[in-house]
């Protein structure tokens, strides 16, 4: 069998969905934070498909690629450092708690 | 005569500039000065009785027969309102009465207010009502009377009201300013309704509708569009205006109420000039009122019954300046009658010797009244001839000239009376000599029963200050000679319309008048002399003349159980139809605020999820638009 440009697309998708799924119903902040991670290697997996499909002598969606991975961490980073804040400041880390600026 | 008719605006603003710097005067209550206050005031109005005694003059022997000058206050769309100034011979004789009036009494006030709190806001006062009077008589059309009649108005509500910590006195001049009102709002939609038949028929842009002077030339083309369809509905609403004012019959409650001002305000405001303001009014609109006969016959039934009740009424008082009320109301009404039988010369005669002999009468029993530490019961007083011996002389020469026997009433009272006869009504003639039979028998039975007889009460007397012995001399030569002097000419000097004047020199009428009159006076002092003050009626009768037919009841029965319950019935409608829409529009624009509220929970992935659901809808929508319309 053939793997295609579709396959690895249809792949992203799935994995997007997922990652959005998760952070649409998760209670848990950390698997919020984990489901961002799959949603932004959905969009890892697609830019490295589309630099290897297209030309492979432009390597921009794999530098992109790097990059995604590089900021992501610093993301999580971030988020886990604003995760223990609020987990001192609450005693829990169930997103449904943290109503503060509701207007 | 150029520099008084130029300047005539100043006999308006001069009470207005002077109550202005009254009023600065007394709120700063450093230098308030009676004297000062008096003395300003006194000033002005003398500077105004020059000016309208000139302005008299001017037209005694000019033959200019009228001076306006106007200007355009504000237009909107064909409508065209004007203010200005129309001098002619009757807001000349208005001016001179007002002015002489109140000289006289701004005089008098000076003695009988002297020991009270508030005189320089009473002074205010009086300023403000001879600028708004003097308003009324120079204004060249309606709607500057409209303004100016509210004016006095309140100035005359200011006036009654002036001893407001008096339960009574407040609730008058709430009477009096609210009946007024009725008044006013048949003027204001008569005027209101002028307007509009003229902008609708007339097709004449820009000009003044609602002139004095142009009041003939539009009536007449009125007329011709509306004869049958209101016209005479537009006269009557502006008929309403003068019934108030001059307290004629269903609107003649609030004048007796009245009587609570001080004295000196009820002889100049409510017996010499202010109730005369619905005489200048209907005169003023002569030219239109003439055309519909139905509305001269209201005039002249209205005047006719209004004369015979308030007189009736008069019998039985026994507070003296009520009983001087009633007078004045039917007078006025005599005066109604005059102008409802085509005499308008009559009647303005009659209201000038009676604006003197009525003034002069109040002013006297405000003499009485201060000599005896304001006691007002007739029944209290007695001899007082030879205490007041100056004051009874004056009251005296006041009841003749009213009762009609002599002195200045009696001229005025005839040329009425030849009005009258030339009608050859019977019912209107006995009608005539009834009121006068019955205005004579309670002139003298109240001069009798003050001033003659035996002291019946030991009241402590006070002194009475020389200036108000003064106005009421002042007062009584008018009174005594104004009648004959004016007799020959006045007719025919001050006659709206060219109106051809009656005049029967009939001595038997004369004669037969003369003596009602004296059978009545005669028939006072009897009773006086019996002491049947209240005894000389029938019970019946007697208790109908005391209850004044037991109007104000029948009035305040109609207002609490017919108006009021309108009113509920109304307000219903306003709370629950007119609220009621509003309110709903209110209470659907929260609903719906409150359902779009619940959306709003406070987490950020259910906001995360409608943009997720709102996006990816709007994506398929434009994938699946896309295919429909190219792949399709």
């Amino acid at each position: 069998m053939n793997i295609s440009l579709t396959h690895y697309l249809i792949v992203a998708l799935i994995l997007f969905s997922i990652g959005l799924f998760g952070v649409i119903i998760s209670k848990n902040i950390i698997r919020i934070l984990i489901s961002i991670e799959l949603m932004l290697n959905a969009v890892n997996i697609n830019f490295v498909a589309f630099a290897s499909y297209n030309d492979g002598l432009l390597v921009n969606g794999m530098i992109f690629a790097l990059f995604i991975t590089a900021i992501s961490a610093a993301q999580v980073a971030i988020g886990i450092a604003i995760l223990i804040c609020i987990f001192r400041h609450k005693h829990s880390i169930n997103s449904e708690k943290i109503g503060e600026l509701k207007g | 005569m150029e520099f008084i008719t130029d300047n005539i605006l100043i006999i308006m603003f001069l009470p207005i500039w002077v109550s202005l710097i009254l009023i600065l005067n007394a709120s700063s209550g450093v230098m308030e000065s009676k004297r000062l206050t008096s003395f300003l005031t006194i000033a002005s109005t003398t500077v105004g009785l020059i000016f309208s005694l000139a302005l008299m003059w001017n037209f005694v022997h000019n033959s200019t027969p009228s001076i306006e000058d106007n200007f355009l206050w504000f237009s909107a769309g064909d409508l065209n309102l004007y203010m200005g100034v129309l001098l002619d011979k009757i807001s000349a004789l208005f001016l001179v009465i007002l002015m002489s009036v109140s000289l006289v009494v701004q005089i008098y006030s000076h003695g009988y207010m002297n020991k009270d709190k508030n005189f320089s806001r009473y002074y205010i006062y009086l300023n403000l009502f001879n600028f708004s009077m003097a308003g009324l008589i120079l204004s060249s059309n309606l709607i500057q009377t409209y303004l100016f009649w509210e004016l006095v108005g309140v100035s005359s509500y200011l006036l009654i009201g002036f001893w407001f910590k008096k339960y009574s006195a407040s609730k008058a001049a709430k009477k009096a300013f609210i009946v007024n009102r009725i008044g006013d709002t048949g003027l204001l939609l008569g005027i209101i309704a002028l307007i509009y038949l003229s902008l609708t028929y007339l097709n004449t842009p820009g000009a003044d509708l609602l002139a004095y002077s142009n009041m003939q030339n539009i009536s007449e083309q009125i007329y011709v569009y509306a004869a049958n369809s209101g016209f005479d509905l537009i006269c009557i609403a502006l008929l309403m205006g003068a019934i108030a004012k001059s307290a004629q019959f269903p609107l003649h409650v609030w004048l007796a109420d009245a009587m609570e001002a001080p004295t000196p305000i009820s002889a100049l405001i409510h017996a010499a000039t202010m109730v005369a303001a619905g005489i200048f009014l209907i005169v003023r609109m002569y030219p239109m009122f003439i055309m519909s006969s139905l509305v001269m016959n209201i005039i002249l039934y209205v005047g006719l019954f209004t004369a015979l009740i308030t007189a009736f009424f008069a019998l039985t008082q026994t507070d003296i300046k009520r009983m001087l009320a009633y007078s004045t109301s039917s007078q006025l009404g005599l005066m109604f009658v005059g102008l409802g039988l085509l005499a308008p010369s009559a009647a303005l005669f009659h209201l000038t010797t009676h604006a003197f002999y009525k003034a002069l009468l109040f002013l006297s029993a405000g003499i009485v009244i201060k000599y005896l530490n304001n006691v007002q019961d007739m029944r209290k007083m007695g001899g007082l001839r030879k205490k007041l011996p100056f004051c009874a002389i004056c009251y005296f020469i006041g009841c003749v000239a009213l009762a009609g026997i002599t002195f200045s009433g009696y001229y005025s009272k005839e040329a009425i009376l030849s009005a009258v006869y030339q009608k050859h009504n019977v019912l209107l003639l006995t009608s005539f000599l009834f009121v006068s039979f019955m205005s004579a028998f309670y002139a003298f039975k109240s001069y009798f029963m003050v001033f003659e007889g035996t002291e019946r009460s030991t009241l402590i007397h006070s002194k009475i200050p020389v200036s108000m012995n003064l106005s009421v001399l002042l007062l009584a030569i008018p009174s005594l000679c104004l009648g004959l002097f004016l007799s020959k000419d006045f007719e025919n000097f001050i006659n709206p319309l060219g109106l051809q004047v009656i005049e029967l020199h009939n001595l038997k009428l004369i004669f037969v008048s003369l003596l009602v009159a004296i059978v009545a006076s005669l028939t006072a002092y009897w009773v006086v002399k019996k002491s049947y003050y209240n005894d000389f009626l029938p019970k019946l009768v007697y208790k109908l003349s005391i209850n004044k037919f037991y109007i104000d009841e029948i009035y305040n029965w109609l207002v609490n159980n017919i108006f009021l319950n309108a009113c509920k019935l109304i307000r219903i409608f306003d709370k629950y139809v007119v609220d009621g829409f509003v309110n709903f529009v209110a209470l659907f624009t929260r609903f719906m605020a409150w359902v779009v509220s619940k959306l709003q929970n406070g987490n950020v992935q259910t906001y995360l999820s409608y943009s997720v659901f709102l996006i990816g809808t709007i994506l398929i929508s434009i994938v699946g638009f896309y295919f429909w319309l190219f792949k399709g």
